[in-house]
C-alpha cells in the first residue's frame, strides 16, 4: 500500500489551495487542534469525510457513510450469498425476466431473496426420478417370470394323467378340476347310456325274430298236424325255431357276435320255457309301432312259410332251415327298421351328450381365457395370453403364467421400456415441471410443482463442460456463480479487462451492477461454477492480485 | 475554521484514501483502507452465507 507521509499530503494540499506550504502547514495544524478540541466536548462531524470523537482519551474517527462506499466501491452492492443455491439453465430468456421481475418485486436489489432462495423449489431431477420408473418395471418383471405354471386346462385329460401339476394350484385349479370331472361324468353316463340301448335292441331283435321262427313254426304245425299233436310238437318246434333263430341271429349280428350269441342263447333260454310264445308274449310297444307290425308283412311272410312247407312237408329239417332262412331274410329287413324305430332316442341321447360336452368344454374355455371372474390365464396360446394378461404390475402374485408365454411377456417387457425411454430422453430440454410424469411409469410424488423455476433446466442437465475457469461462457445458464475480479463504473473499462482475461485463456464476462446510491458498476469475472464451493477452490488457485482480492458472486445478468 | 480549507482537505484525503494509499496527518492520525476477505456467516435466519469482501476505512489515531 502506498504511504502519504505529512509532508506529501502538504504539498498536494497547498497545490490544491493554491497557497504555499508554510501556510498550508499552519492551516492544518489549527485545524487539528480544533478537531480534537472539539472532540473533547463532542463529536465533531465533518461533512463528507466523518466524524471524530474522543473514546478512552483517543482520537477516534467514523466515515460517512458516502466516504465507506467511494472506499468500498469494488463490493458495493454486494449482498451475503446462500451457500450451496442450485444453478440451473435456462431455456427461455422470457421466463428468465419473469423471474428477474417477480424478484425485484420482492425487494431485493440484486434479485436474491432473503432466506430461502427462489431456487430452493427448484427439485433437481436426478436418476433418482428415473431409478422409479425402472423399480416399478422391475415390478412388472417380478410376478410374471417368477411363478411357474400350469399345465393348460385340457377336458381330455385323466385326473391321474398330471398329478403333480394339479397340486401345484390352488382354488382355481380345483374349480377347474370340477368341470373337468363334470365333463368326463357326463360322458361316461352318455357312452353308458349309448351301451345299455344297443343291448336293449340287440335283445329286443333277437326276441322279435325268435317270436317270429316261434308263429311260423306253430302255424306249420297246426296246418300239418292235428290239434291233440300240436301241443306237444309246437313246443319241440319252436325250440328247433328257436335254435335256428339262434344261428340265424347270430349271423345276422355282425357287429357284436359274441354279445349276440348270448343274447341269442338267453333268448333261447327264454323261448324253450314250456311256456307258448305268442304275440302275447312280446312287448306292445314293440309290435305296435314297429314296420313289421303291419298285417301285409306278415301275411306275406306265412305265405312265403306257407308255400316253403307245402314244397318240403316231408323234410321238415330242410323246410324248417328253409323258413328259418326265409325268417331271416324278413328278420333282416325287419330288425333294421327296429333299430331305426330306436334310433330318434339314441340320437336324442347323443345330441344331448354332444350338447353337455359342448357347454362342458365352453364353460371351460370361459373359464380357461379369465372370461369368468376369479379364473386364471393359464392359456399357453401366446396371443390369448397377451390379450388376457393384465399388466404386469397388476398381476397378482399367485398368477402363474406359461413358459411358453414368455416370449411374449418380454415383448411386453420390451414394449414397456420403448414407451419408458422416451419419457426420459425424448424432452430433454424441457423443464422440469412439465416433465410428463416421471410420470406414467413415474409416481405423482416425483413430480415437481409447475413453478416460475419451469425455465429453468436441472443441474444435472448440464453438460460437465459448461463450468469451470477456462473456456467458453455458457449464456444458457442462470445465475451461475463467478468469480468477480474488477468493479469499474465504466462499460469500456470492463469490456477490455474482459477481453484481456478472455485471451489470457478464461471464460470471462462482465456484467452491470446498481448499486444501493444509485450508481451503477460493471463488473468483470471469470468462471463459471455450478456450486460456490467449487468457485473457491478455483480462486484459490489464481495469481496475485486476484488471489487476494477476488470475490465469489452470482452472474444474474450477461453481457446487456 | 475556513470553509475552503474544510472542503480541499475532504477532497484530497477521500481521494488519497480511495485509492488505496494510507494518508498520514501529523495531530492527527493516519487514514488507510483496510481489504476484508469474503467469509463464511450466518443470517439473521440461520442459513449459512458467504459474505462478501469489503474495503473499509481505517484510522489509526496518532500516538501521544
Amino acid at each position: 500500500m502506498e504511504r502519504v507521509s505529512h509532508v506529501k499530503f502538504v504539498e498536494i494540499l497547498s497545490d490544491k489551495l493554491g497557497i504555499s506550504e508554510e501556510e498550508t502547514v499552519k492551516k492544518l495544524t489549527e485545524f487539528t487542534i480544533q478537531v480534537k478540541k472539539k472532540a473533547a466536548a463532542g463529536d465533531v462531524v465533518i461533512d463528507g469525510l466523518g466524524t471524530f470523537s474522543l473514546v478512552d482519551n483517543k482520537l477516534a474517527f467514523s466515515p460517512d457513510e458516502s466516504f465507506e462506499l467511494e472506499v468500498n466501491h469494488s463490493y458495493a452492492g454486494m449482498l451475503p450469498v446462500t451457500i450451496d443455491e442450485p444453478v440451473a439453465v435456462k431455456s427461455e430468456p422470457d421466463k428468465a425476466a419473469k423471474k428477474e421481475a417477480e424478484e425485484a418485486a420482492e425487494g431485493t436489489p440484486t434479485g436474491v431473496k432473503k432466506g430461502k432462495s427462489t431456487t430452493d423449489d427448484l427439485e433437481p431431477v436426478t436418476d433418482d426420478a428415473f431409478e422409479e420408473e425402472e423399480f416399478v418395471d422391475v415390478i412388472g418383471e417380478q410376478d410374471p417370470f417368477e411363478i411357474e405354471d400350469e399345465e393348460p386346462f385340457d377336458l381330455d385329460d385323466d385326473d391321474s394323467a398330471k398329478p403333480t401339476d394339479k397340486k401345484k394350484t390352488g382354488k382355481p385349479e380345483i374349480e377347474a378340476e370340477t368341470a373337468a370331472d363334470k365333463a368326463r361324468l357326463a360322458a361316461t353316463a352318455e357312452e353308458d347310456k349309448k351301451k345299455r340301448q344297443k343291448e336293449e335292441e340287440s335283445e329286443e331283435a333277437e326276441a322279435l325274430v325268435a317270436a317270429v321262427l316261434a308263429k311260423k313254426t306253430a302255424e306249420e304245425e297246426t296246418t300239418t298236424k292235428t290239434p291233440s299233436e300240436t301241443g306237444e310238437t309246437t313246443s319241440d318246434e319252436a325250440s328247433k325255431s328257436a335254435a335256428d333263430a339262434d344261428e340265424k341271429s347270430g349271423k345276422a349280428a355282425a357287429a357284436k357276435p359274441s354279445d349276440t350269441e348270448k343274447k341269442a342263447d338267453d333268448t333261447t333260454e327264454q323261448e324253450s320255457t314250456p311256456e307258448p310264445v305268442s304275440d302275447d308274449g312280446i312287448k306292445p310297444e314293440w309290435v305296435e309301432s314297429s314296420d313289421i307290425a303291419k298285417p301285409g308283412d306278415r301275411s306275406q311272410g306265412n305265405e312265403d312259410a306257407d308255400s316253403a312247407d307245402k314244397t318240403s312237408d316231408p323234410k321238415k329239417a330242410k323246410a324248417g332251415k328253409t323258413a328259418t332262412a326265409d325268417s331271416d331274410k324278413k328278420a333282416k329287413p325287419k330288425e333294421i327298421p327296429a333299430y331305426d324305430r330306436n334310433r330318434p332316442d339314441s340320437n336324442t341321447g347323443t345330441i344331448v351328450a354332444i350338447l353337455l360336452a359342448a357347454l362342458v368344454i365352453i364353460v371351460a374355455a370361459l373359464y380357461f381365457f379369465g372370461f369368468i371372474p376369479g379364473a386364471p390365464s393359464t392359456a399357453t396360446d401366446p396371443v390369448i395370453t397377451e390379450q388376457q394378461a393384465p399388466p404386469a404390475a397388476e398381476q397378482p402374485a399367485d398368477v402363474p403364467v406359461p413358459a411358453e408365454a414368455t416370449p411374449d411377456l418380454s415383448e411386453r417387457e420390451v414394449l414397456a421400456r420403448e414407451e419408458a425411454v422416451p419419457d426420459v430422453t425424448a424432452q430433454p430440454d424441457q423443464p422440469t415441471g412439465d416433465r410428463p410424469s416421471d410420470v406414467a411409469i413415474t409416481p405423482p410424488a416425483t413430480e415437481t410443482a409447475q413453478t416460475p423455476q419451469t425455465a429453468m433446466q436441472p443441474l444435472s442437465a448440464v453438460a460437465a463442460s459448461a463450468f469451470g475457469l477456462r473456456g467458453g461462457m455458457d449464456t444458457s445458464i442462470m445465475r451461475p456463480y463467478t468469480i468477480v475480479l474488477h468493479s469499474l463504473d465504466n462499460r469500456a473499462d470492463a469490456e477490455r479487462e474482459a477481453g484481456a482475461l478472455n485471451r489470457a485463456g478464461f471464460r470471462s464476462t462482465y456484467f452491470q451492477v446498481q448499486l444501493p446510491t444509485g450508481e451503477r458498476r460493471w463488473r468483470v469475472s471469470i468462471g463459471q461454477f455450478a456450486s460456490i464451493s467449487t468457485a473457491v477452490e478455483a480462486s484459490q488457485g489464481l495469481p496475485e492480485p486476484y488471489l487476494s482480492n477476488n470475490f465469489i458472486s452470482r452472474i444474474e445478468s450477461y453481457n446487456p | 475554521m475556513d470553509n475552503k480549507f474544510n472542503d480541499t482537505f475532504r477532497e484530497v484525503l477521500r481521494s488519497l484514501v480511495t485509492e488505496g494509499k494510507s494518508v498520514s496527518i501529523s495531530g492527527l492520525g493516519t487514514f488507510k483502507t483496510v481489504h476484508e476477505k469474503q467469509h463464511e456467516a450466518e443470517n439473521e435466519e440461520g442459513h449459512k452465507v458467504l459474505m462478501p469482501p469489503k474495503d473499509t476505512i481505517e484510522f489509526i489515531a496518532e500516538g501521544k
